[in-house]
């Protein structure tokens, strides 16, 4: 039985995995040296049953990370200070090292999307996301990771550049980002840009996480599935940006097409491999400001 | 227009197919798939959502009728494909 690479304390570090329900039962078996996981917070909420007690076995065994979807930090229905609590509570129950949510609206007028809906990158939106997490921030009493989403449109009235748009927010706030590597690539195919180029203007001094993910095409369009390994271009993009990206964990997401864990665990492996051995030398790392 | 504004429209418009005249104009349109094709990656999300639903909630019909015939059933469903006035809205409204 194999002991999980990271330390109980400290930061987070390495290549990650995504919890998914039916994989549990292999990892408490197996005891996989996976660095860390990354529980969906939507999914262990509620105090008490099973999803909770998965969470806090998880977590008395690996270093965990919080990621949600369902804050609506872009939305404009009022924010819902009894799920922010209820955050704070799973979070301190797992001792989580690191919160994140999106940088998306997923419900309007009351409706809810149960999906990640984009804005566009103007002072209006900054304005109010920016007080948005402030709130939620305080709520929390702790930092969040804000990520950029997969977007299948952009719109006319956007003045500033998405990357703009994020570094402002973090300067504004003090909010961090989680960097999903996967959505650059997505989005750049879809809207036809260079990847590299938005890379570019990706304020690294704020970038606390990245996400890598597989990708599915339909209907001309890269879809953001999380249902497969990491493709060769996504992977590329990765090791692009290893120099500016130091030390910080990289998770997998997989959530559709799901597979047996054992394929899983094969892939971040495999990932993990490929991010030890591109390591930099000290001299390349990005200086923390 | 708002913020508000736009996110209720856009919530409408992959909801329904035929009430996306609110962001006429407001989206880019440049190269690759056209405005209908990329507002169809939402609604097929929606859709693929209800489904999950629908089948969590009744996984006795989903079990007796096939995972293949229930699905098809639901597919031809405009309360999943799409349609503002049919009572599928309770789906994804959350009481206040």
């Amino acid at each position: 039985m194999a002991a999980a690479r990271s330390s109980m304390v400290g930061p987070l570090a390495g290549v990650g995995a995504g919890l998914r329900g039916p994989h549990v039962p292999d990892i408490l078996a197996e005891r996989p040296a996976i660095a860390w996981f990354e529980l969906l917070t939507d999914n262990h909420l509620a105090a008490g049953g099973g999803l909770r007690r998965q969470a806090e076995v998880i977590a008395e065994r690996y270093p965990v990370s919080l990621h949600g979807v369902g804050m609506s930090l872009a939305g404009t229905d009022p924010l819902d200070r009894d799920y922010l609590a209820s955050v704070r509570e799973l979070a301190e129950r797992t001792e989580a090292r690191l919160v994140s949510e999106h940088l998306a609206f997923t419900s309007a007028g009351g409706q809810h999307s149960n999906d990640l809906l984009p804005i566009p990158w103007t002072e209006e939106a900054l304005d109010h996301v920016a007080g948005r997490i402030d709130v939620a921030q305080g709520v929390l009493g702790r930092q969040i990771l804000i990520e950029n989403i997969s977007a299948y449109v952009e719109f006319t009235e956007s003045s500033l550049s998405e990357t703009e748009f994020l570094e402002t927010l973090c300067r504004r706030t003090g909010c961090a980002l989680l960097l999903d590597i996967n959505n650059v690539y997505v989005n750049a195919v879809n809207h036809g840009y260079d990847p590299s180029d938005w890379l570019a203007g990706v304020p690294w001094c704020h970038v606390r996480e990245i996400h890598v993910a597989g990708h599915t095409e339909r209907d001309g369009l890269l879809i953001d599935t999380h249902g497969g390994t990491v493709c060769t271009a996504v992977v590329e993009l990765l090791l692009s940006v290893r120099h500016l990206a130091g030390a910080c964990p990289v998770l997998l997401e997989w959530d559709t097409n799901l597979p047996p864990w054992h394929v899983l665990e094969t892939e971040v492996e495999r990932l993990q491999r490929v991010w030890d051995r591109h390591q930099p030398e000290p001299r390349q790392l990005r200086h923390a400001s | 227009m708002s913020l508000a504004h736009l996110q209720r429209d856009f919530l409408r418009a992959i909801g329904d197919v035929n009430t996306d005249a609110g962001l006429r104009g407001r989206l880019r349109t440049g190269s690759g798939p056209d405005m209908q094709q990329r507002l169809g990656a939402y609604r097929n999300n929606l859709r693929e959502m209800r489904i999950k639903v629908l089948t969590a909630a009744y996984p006795v019909c989903a079990t007796v009728l096939g995972e293949r015939y229930w699905r098809q059933i639901l597919v031809n469903s405009k309360a999943i494909t799409g349609n503002s006035s049919s009572p599928a809205g309770c789906l994804t409204s959350r009481g206040t």
